[in-house]
């Protein structure tokens, strides 16, 4: 008899009575989803898995206040879209404090859009390696508002729906900011990307 | 309207991008921290605040409401017209001596109409602040003592009378005990001796700490009662359970 995946309900019900393995496994499913959307939108690594590891913390404490007719991914990426933002506000803070770079450490720089020199790179890893880079860093200059449904839709692959209810946005309102931050990425890697 | 109609080489180089993973030990730290938290939850938890807080400002409130029922240490306070402050009667006593009488307390609030009163405007010119040391007799006739505000004639007689100047005729337990030399105090609603200063009216009559004070001439005392003034005649008291009377 063929032994079938649990439903991320099923694991939730399992978690609700007691069940800790049930977690475990909650979190094998989602971390690396989880992880990849909050490098990609912080680009930062070691940042993404820190509020990976609270996403996961919160949503365990509030698994009492999720209710099972919204998708379980919706609400796991929803509780990160918003650690992410909070991350950002600090950032930002951070940034104001610093009194415009006067006492800026190096970890601090601020994140401004370097495009690629010209030069041709002998090694195709490396080629991609640098692509990659100069994509994150493109990503990350866009506006928050942007960023974060972008790199739901065009990073992670949500349907416009699931972008929508994560955002708790309307669909037009998330498929306008979608192509708004589409143009402004294209704008940036115009020149540098598909040569 | 929008789509995916927008998708060129350039998203579609960022739908390629490289995803990372996260670490080995990912689930281990998330459970980790979830079993730490939750023994700290209970430690944390301040809900028992919210009734606490409350609670405790009320029982606050309560004590000081009681403390002040049950203290009522009023400064003496002699109205006369015109007389913004008066010298504490106790501290003139044990400054000068028991005078052995309480004239003053009748001078200072039926006197008026037949002491020459400051002005032909009572109530709107200030006359002279005592100083500390002086009696009531003195507190009670402004004028023989220091100077008045230019253009006011210290012996000008006013045509009003005592009431229509707004002179209270009666005068708190208290300060009369104050000027028997009575320290006294509240011991639920009955007016009790703390102490006697020596010498004065009041040790003379015999009066001693304890005793429970019933009326005097014949009119009932309670912590909050004004006396009507006049001489002071008898005191009715309580001693070990048996009613006296002391006279003045």
């Amino acid at each position: 008899m063929p032994e079938t995946t649990p439903s991320d309900h099923d694991l939730i019900a399992a978690v609700k009575g007691g069940d800790e393995d049930a977690y475990a496994q909650i979190v094998s499913r989602y971390k690396n989803p989880i992880t990849n959307f909050l490098y990609r939108f912080l680009n930062d690594y070691e940042e993404a898995v820190d509020l990976a590891q609270e996403t996961f913390v919160r949503v365990y404490f509030a698994l009492d206040r999720y209710h099972t007719e919204y998708a379980f991914s919706t609400y796991i990426y929803k509780i990160a879209s918003n650690l992410a933002i909070s991350e950002i506000r600090k950032r930002k803070r951070r940034r104001l404090m610093s009194l415009t770079g006067l006492f800026q450490g190096e970890d601090d720089a601020d994140v401004e859009f370097q495009p690629a020199d010209g030069r041709m790179l002998a090694d195709e890893e490396l080629e991609t390696a640098e692509r990659d880079k100069l994509i994150a860093s493109s990503i990350e200059t866009l506006p928050p508002k942007y960023r974060l449904p972008v790199v739901l839709r065009d990073v992670e692959g949500r349907s416009y729906e699931e972008v929508a209810a994560i955002l708790e946005l309307g669909l037009g309102t998330t498929k306008s900011r979608i192509s708004r931050g589409r143009g402004l990425l294209r704008e940036k890697l115009k020149g540098h990307i598909g040569k | 309207m929008y789509g995916d109609k927008d998708i060129n080489a350039e998203m579609d180089a960022v739908s390629k991008l490289h995803r990372v993973t996260a670490p080995a030990n990912f689930e281990d730290s998330v459970m980790r921290a979830i079993r730490l938290r939750s023994a700290e939850a209970p430690q944390r938890s301040y809900a028992w605040l919210k009734v606490a807080l409350p609670t405790a400002a009320l029982l606050l409130l309560a004590a000081f409401l009681g403390m002040s029922s049950l203290t009522n240490s009023e400064m003496p306070r002699v109205e006369v017209a015109g007389q913004d402050r008066v010298p504490d009667p106790l501290a003139t006593l044990e400054k000068n001596g028991s005078t052995g009488k309480v004239a003053g307390i009748q001078n200072v609030n039926t006197n008026r109409e037949k002491e020459p009163l400051q002005s032909n405007s009572v109530n709107s010119q200030p006359s002279k602040i005592v100083p500390g040391g002086g009696t009531l007799d003195q507190a009670a006739r402004p004028g023989e003592e220091g100077t008045l505000p230019k253009g006011i004639d210290p012996n000008a007689r006013s045509n009003q009378t005592a009431s229509q100047a707004g002179v209270r005729s009666t005068v708190r337990v208290s300060t009369i005990l104050q000027v028997l030399g009575v320290r006294s105090e509240n011991r639920g609603g009955e007016v009790v001796v703390a102490s006697v200063v020596a010498g004065s009216t009041a040790a003379t009559a015999g009066l001693q700490p304890g005793d429970v004070l019933l009326t005097i001439n014949d009119v009932s005392i309670t912590p909050t009662a004004t006396f009507p003034g006049g001489d002071i005649q008898t005191v009715r008291i309580r001693r070990d359970g048996q009613t006296m009377t002391l006279k003045f």
